[in-house]
């Protein structure tokens, strides 16, 4: 399928944290504040002049700094992200807002405090969103609070506005940008895509790392010349990728050279969830914390195993998967136990999955290609001996 | 066969107490033998649980006086303890509510409940025998578990996938406690067994007071859903006298700390540890847990008035950081007559030390303090809870026990702990305190043999500490196929 040149853009935007966009926003005056993970919700983080940056290591590489802090059998998205931090990459943020997610993205975020990476930076700050890890009426109010109290951190520090109407205005334009990314995202329901797995993935991260005010014209024309070209036709397999955190798009290309179409994305910077509206009536606090307490598909939230089970066929069904990629981060004990749950009752239902356990930077490359090619033949011989039978 | 301890009393308490643990074991078998003969066959792990005897054996090796009378004490009631505990599912679980192990267990005992605690399996068949769970692991792994996930859930998520923990039970409790890995198994155990269950969420900054308050919320939510699914009421009397004999096990347990800050500390090792863990993380404020207590202070103020150590050769005194040695139960032995080294507190037993008292005067007050005390225990307060927790309370230990080096058992599956481990260094290293870091396996000693422990701290003892052994012939011994 011919590339588009709207998406030069999105994955220039990619290379490293520091991007262009981020760099013109900071130039104008604009804040960026580093977050960890989905919990951390993105229309807080835009209120006023502030912007969010995700945070990323992209090019990870070797975590030895890192790995001496936090021994080797943590995560090691974890482990790079403080490499990152411990070489400068996050120099450019003006404060850290993290959620206690899990205990991998906690302790390495916690070592931004200890090391004091950006302390002396003026108007630096770092504050922890403690999240619950269950959906009930004093949780969320618990939250809302916690999120006001952030919010507090981004005033204190930068005199940002953190009006409940402020917040109101950064859930409506939040709202209108996913309408235009769940645009995007349909064209890979389509019997033949507008849009690769591949360029969606790279449309993702790139919206969640550079301001996304900056996004809306080039997603629209990226929009637009996506949906004049013909669609992709020539795959062998419909994919769904699920699992632990996913933020280069190298491994969606991976799977798609072998004749794989990553038609959803059930991960951290995917958009299963991640593109639901946000209510804009009532407390937008107490909306904010409903919302992402509510949407996450984590496997930190207890109580929800089934609810995810459930989504997690329903997204199948509705992008039309036809296989199941289970992707977890080695060390990663809350996918881990996800898998032990999940996987034998996706393949008791004839649906084929395979559990691919990696590490964060794009390595072993050979060994991911032959999995994604077996599964992808596991897949065709499966639909040959259906249609056989048949 | 009792070995002969070199004089009439310390013979006698090993006899004493060798048969004292017989009677409770045969206790549970008399009340209605075709009921255990039944659970035998269902629950094979008893069996294990029978090796008792022999880990009492290998727990007092070379030990005398108020030391081994205190190890002895300690196993007898853990035996006791158990053996409540199998109650609760040998003579039918129907009525049972399966929990974690770290669950307010003060409101089940104020409202008569019948519990197990998952776990227990995989908390004591590794100290009775190295490899006996090691078909669990294998039978979990086999199922699509990571093997690289703690060991302690992993156990017990085999034992609960070979179908040897109850599935007819009543409901499930559980919470995010201790680590993630047990809470995510908790998950694995609910998808399956399909009944009620009750998920308690101990918050990450427990020390802001809205945190507390919505867990104390939350534990309200759990009252309630007893209520719902068992019919009886909770019983706020009742809870009163729970708490208030906690509050003395507090006193007793303050005192033993003053105890091991002295010259000659009575108690030290696993005797510290293993009465802390049963009492304060299962059965808190239970008539047998103040008894327990009680009987172990009475000797050991005996002791310390006396100025009787717990070892004979005290040349080092320690403080123990991360879980201790389940799949070498006996290492404390080891160490101590190897090396003359005294573990006189641990994080199991080093809890919160501010306001460690619940105050009794109103329902209130009570699950204030409950809920302060389950945030604070062990593993929640250190191991999952902000930084501030971990690495200061060490130090504190470090000064208050007086410890000569820190000992700290590097669980490569505990995730937190590991987490930590460069900023400990280093900030050892700048308070010029001696750390050593020996890599193991909480409960898998296929990981790391007993022989590969030893010889971590033969290493460090050698060439950091540059002490000589009390007995070179114990630096290596073959027990890697032992119990």
């Amino acid at each position: 399928m011919k590339k588009l040149n709207e998406m030069e853009l999105f994955e220039s935007l990619l290379d490293n944290p520091e991007n262009e966009l981020v760099g013109k926003a900071i130039s104008q005056g604009r804040i960026a504040l580093g977050y960890n993970c989905y919990l951390v919700p993105e229309p807080l983080l835009y209120m006023g002049k502030a912007f969010p940056v995700r945070l990323r290591a992209p090019g990870a590489g070797s975590t030895d700094l890192a790995t001496h802090y936090m021994s080797p059998f943590i995560c090691s998205y974890a482990r790079s992200i403080l490499e990152a931090a411990l070489d400068g990459t996050f120099d450019f943020l003006g404060g850290l807002v993290f959620a206690a997610s899990c205990t991998h993205i906690t302790r390495g975020c916690q070592h931004f405090e200890q090391l004091r990476i950006n302390a002396d930076k003026e108007g630096f700050f770092t504050y922890t969103i403690d999240a619950p890890r269950k959906l009930y009426e004093p949780g969320f109010l618990f939250l809302a609070k916690d999120l006001r109290k952030a919010a507090q951190e981004m005033s204190k520090h930068y005199g940002i506005d953190i009006s409940d109407e402020s917040l109101t205005k950064s859930i409506r334009e939040h709202n209108a940008f996913n309408s235009l990314l769940r645009k995007l995202s349909d064209l890979r329901k389509a019997d033949k895509p507008k849009i690769s797995g591949t360029e969606f993935h790279t449309v993702m991260v790139a919206a969640k790392t550079a301001p996304r005010d900056m996004l809306i014209d080039p997603l629209k024309k990226l929009i637009a010349a996506a949906e004049k070209r013909d669609g992709i036709k020539d795959y062998r397999a419909r994919i769904m990728v699920m699992g632990s955190i996913f933020d280069n798009p190298r491994f969606t290309e991976l799977i798609e050279e072998q004749g794989g179409l990553v038609v959803a994305d059930r991960y951290c910077f995917g958009s299963l969830p991640g593109l639901e509206e946000i209510r804009e009536d009532g407390d937008p606090y107490e909306n904010l914390a409903r919302h992402y307490l509510g949407t996450c598909e984590c496997p930190r939230m207890m109580e929800k195993l089934k609810d995810r089970e459930q989504s997690l066929r329903k997204w199948a069904k509705e992008f039309k998967a036809d296989g199941i990629i289970f992707e977890t981060m080695k060390f990663c004990d809350l996918w881990g136990y996800e898998a032990l749950s999940d996987v034998p009752k996706l393949r008791d239902s004839d649906m084929p999955v395979v559990r691919i356990e990696r590490e964060y930077a794009f390595t072993g490359e050979g060994q991911l290609r032959t999995r994604a090619q077996a599964f992808i033949e596991l897949i065709e011989s499966k639909r040959l001996s259906k249609t056989l039978a048949q | 066969m009792l070995k002969y301890r070199g004089n009439i009393k310390d013979q006698w308490i090993d006899f004493k107490y060798w048969g004292l643990n017989w009677l409770s074991i045969l206790g549970l078998v008399a009340t209605n033998p075709y009921k255990v003969v039944i659970a035998l066959f269902k629950y094979p792990w008893i069996y294990d649980l029978l090796k008792t005897n022999n880990l009492v054996k290998r727990y007092n090796e070379g030990r005398n006086g108020t030391a081994l009378l205190l190890s002895n004490i300690n196993i007898y009631y853990v035996i006791r303890g158990t053996v409540r505990q199998l109650k609760t599912i040998v003579y039918g679980s129907k009525d049972t509510f399966l929990e974690n192990c770290m669950i307010p267990t003060e409101i089940y005992q104020a409202m008569g409940l019948k519990v197990f605690v998952a776990e227990l399996p995989a908390a004591l068949l590794p100290m009775e025998d190295q490899h006996t769970c090691d078909k669990y692991m294998d039978l979990i792994e086999n199922n699509g578990l990571p093997g690289d996930t703690c060991s302690y859930p992993r156990i017990t998520a085999g034992v609960f996938a070979a179908g040897e923990i109850p599935r007819d039970v009543k409901g499930l409790i559980s919470n995010n406690l201790p680590c993630e890995a047990g809470m995510a198994s908790h998950g694995y155990y609910e998808d399956n067994l399909g009944v009620p269950t009750y998920r308690l969420d101990v918050p990450y900054n427990f020390k802001e007071e809205d945190a507390l308050n919505l867990f104390v919320e939350d534990m309200r939510g759990l009252i309630a859903f007893l209520e719902k699914n068992t019919g009886r009421s909770m019983n706020w009397d009742k809870l009163r006298e729970v708490l208030t004999r906690y509050n003395q096990m507090n006193e007793i347990e303050l005192e033993r700390w003053e105890m091991a800050a002295s010259d000659t500390p009575p108690l030290a090792n696993e005797n510290i540890w293993i009465s802390h863990f049963w009492n304060y993380n299962l059965e808190p404020g239970n008539k047998d847990s103040i008894e327990w207590y009680n009987e172990m202070h009475k000797h050991l103020k005996k002791a310390y008035d006396r100025k009787e150590p717990a070892l004979k050769n005290l040349r080092f005194r320690v403080v123990l950081w991360n879980p201790p040695t389940f799949a070498y139960a006996h290492f404390w032995n080891w160490l101590e007559q190897c090396w003359g080294v005294a573990c006189l507190n641990d994080m199991e037993s080093f809890g919160h030390f501010e306001d460690m008292f619940i105050d009794t005067t109103s329902n209130e007050t009570m699950l204030k303090g409950l809920a302060k005390k389950w945030c604070n225990t062990t593993m929640s307060r250190h191991t999952r809870g902000p930084v501030e927790n971990y690495l200061p309370d060490l130090w504190h230990m470090f000064e208050r026990f007086r410890a000569d080096f820190i000992l700290v058992a590097g669980h490569i599956g505990c995730r937190s702990s590991s987490a930590m481990s460069g900023l400990m260094k280093e900030e050892a290293q700048k308070r010029g305190i001696p750390i050593c870091i020996f890599d193991y396996e909480l409960m898998d000693s296929r990981v790391c043999s007993h022989q590969g422990i030893r010889d971590q701290i033969n290493n460090f003892m050698v060439n950091v500490m540059k002490a000589a052994p009390l007995n070179k012939s114990l630096l290596v011994i073959d027990d890697d196929s032992e119990w």
